[in-house]
């Protein structure tokens, strides 16, 4: 007599296979995701050193229009980079940092600084202007929203 | 039947693994290459900028004689592809895209005639420029450096853009 699957055996081989592709989707899924972040956070990263250098060079080319920049509005100024070629002319000042980036940074990310001009004043010294400056890249991937922050504050080499 | 049956599973599932295996394969090949040329790029950044701030006094023509950087208010630079620089000891280097090694980034000191290399083999750098300016006599020169850091990863060629200014410290 020939011997064949019974019901029970395919069951149970049915059940382990499928939970052993459940696993594994699972487990893909999250390392797929992983990497994909991984790779969007040295981007991200490198977006905002890139950002930062510029706005150091500026400072030091021309203290008074990065001041002027950062009182062009009460409260301090959002300005949102969205190319990778980095200027004042290609960049657009807004009221809330949710405006910036139509059209996002490589197609992904929305980059923006907020300067805020202050005046530092320790006791026993003449006060002296600085300005905070925080740079964001936020980016949305599988439905959630991730963020590199850089916060730093300029203070003039001669006023 | 029970044999067709077991064929045809496999025939599904180890595609399915093969492609998935790939697909975070390249993902990890895309990462690493990232993260290479983000190390570089950073690195040759800092030797770049350790030497300007900490080491240059003047930057020169090729003779190392003649100061080069044009006093100008409002720059518009014009970039160079070498850049040559006197040191506050008065030894004289210089930077720029070797001619032998094309993809890499070489400083060279003039006396003894030494070269090193600011990155590796691993990535291409591409499109370095400098250029610089001085406001006025008073005020040291700024340097302005630019490159393009390059990797192909699996038939797609990615690249970080990197550009930073310097202002010399030793004038």
């Amino acid at each position: 007599m020939k011997h064949s699957f019974s019901l029970i055996e395919v069951i149970i081989f049915i059940a382990i296979l499928s939970m052993f592709l459940v696993t594994a989707a699972a487990i893909i899924t999250v390392s797929i995701h992983q990497n994909s972040l991984q790779i969007n956070k040295v981007r991200a990263v490198h977006y905002n050193d890139q950002l930062l250098e510029w706005l150091r060079s500026e400072k030091d080319r021309d203290w008074n229009t990065v001041t002027e920049k950062a009182t062009s509005l009460p409260g301090g100024s959002v300005y949102c980079f969205c190319t990778e070629d980095v200027s004042w002319a290609t960049a657009s000042i807004k009221a809330d940092k949710s405006d910036c980036c139509p059209t996002p940074l490589s197609l992904l990310f929305k980059r923006y600084v907020a300067l805020s001009s202050s005046v530092f004043a320790p006791s026993g010294f003449s006060p002296s202007s600085q300005i905070e400056v925080t740079i964001d890249t936020d980016w949305q991937e599988a439905g959630n929203s991730y963020s590199t922050k850089l916060h730093t504050i300029f203070a003039p080499w001669e006023e | 039947m029970e044999l067709i049956v077991a064929v045809g599973v496999v025939a599904l599932v180890l595609p399915a693994i093969f492609n998935i295996f790939f697909v975070i394969i390249r993902q990890q090949i895309v990462l690493t290459a990232y993260q290479d040329m983000k190390r570089q790029g950073d690195s040759i950044a800092k030797n770049i900028k350790y030497i300007l701030q900490n080491r240059a006094s003047q930057i020169t023509d090729a003779t190392y004689l003649l100061e080069v950087c044009p006093l100008i208010t409002t720059p518009t630079p014009t970039y160079f592809p070498r850049i040559y620089i006197k040191d506050r000891d008065d030894n004289s280097l210089s930077i720029y895209q070797d001619s032998l090694n094309s993809d890499k980034i070489a400083s060279l000191a003039a006396m003894p005639n030494k070269k090193y290399f600011l990155n590796t083999t691993s990535v291409q750098v591409d499109n370095l420029e400098f250029s610089c300016y001085r406001v006025n006599d008073f005020i040291p020169a700024s340097v302005s450096v630019r490159y393009t850091v390059e990797k192909s990863a699996l038939f797609k060629s990615i690249s970080l853009p990197y550009s930073f200014s310097v202002r010399l410290r030793n004038y």
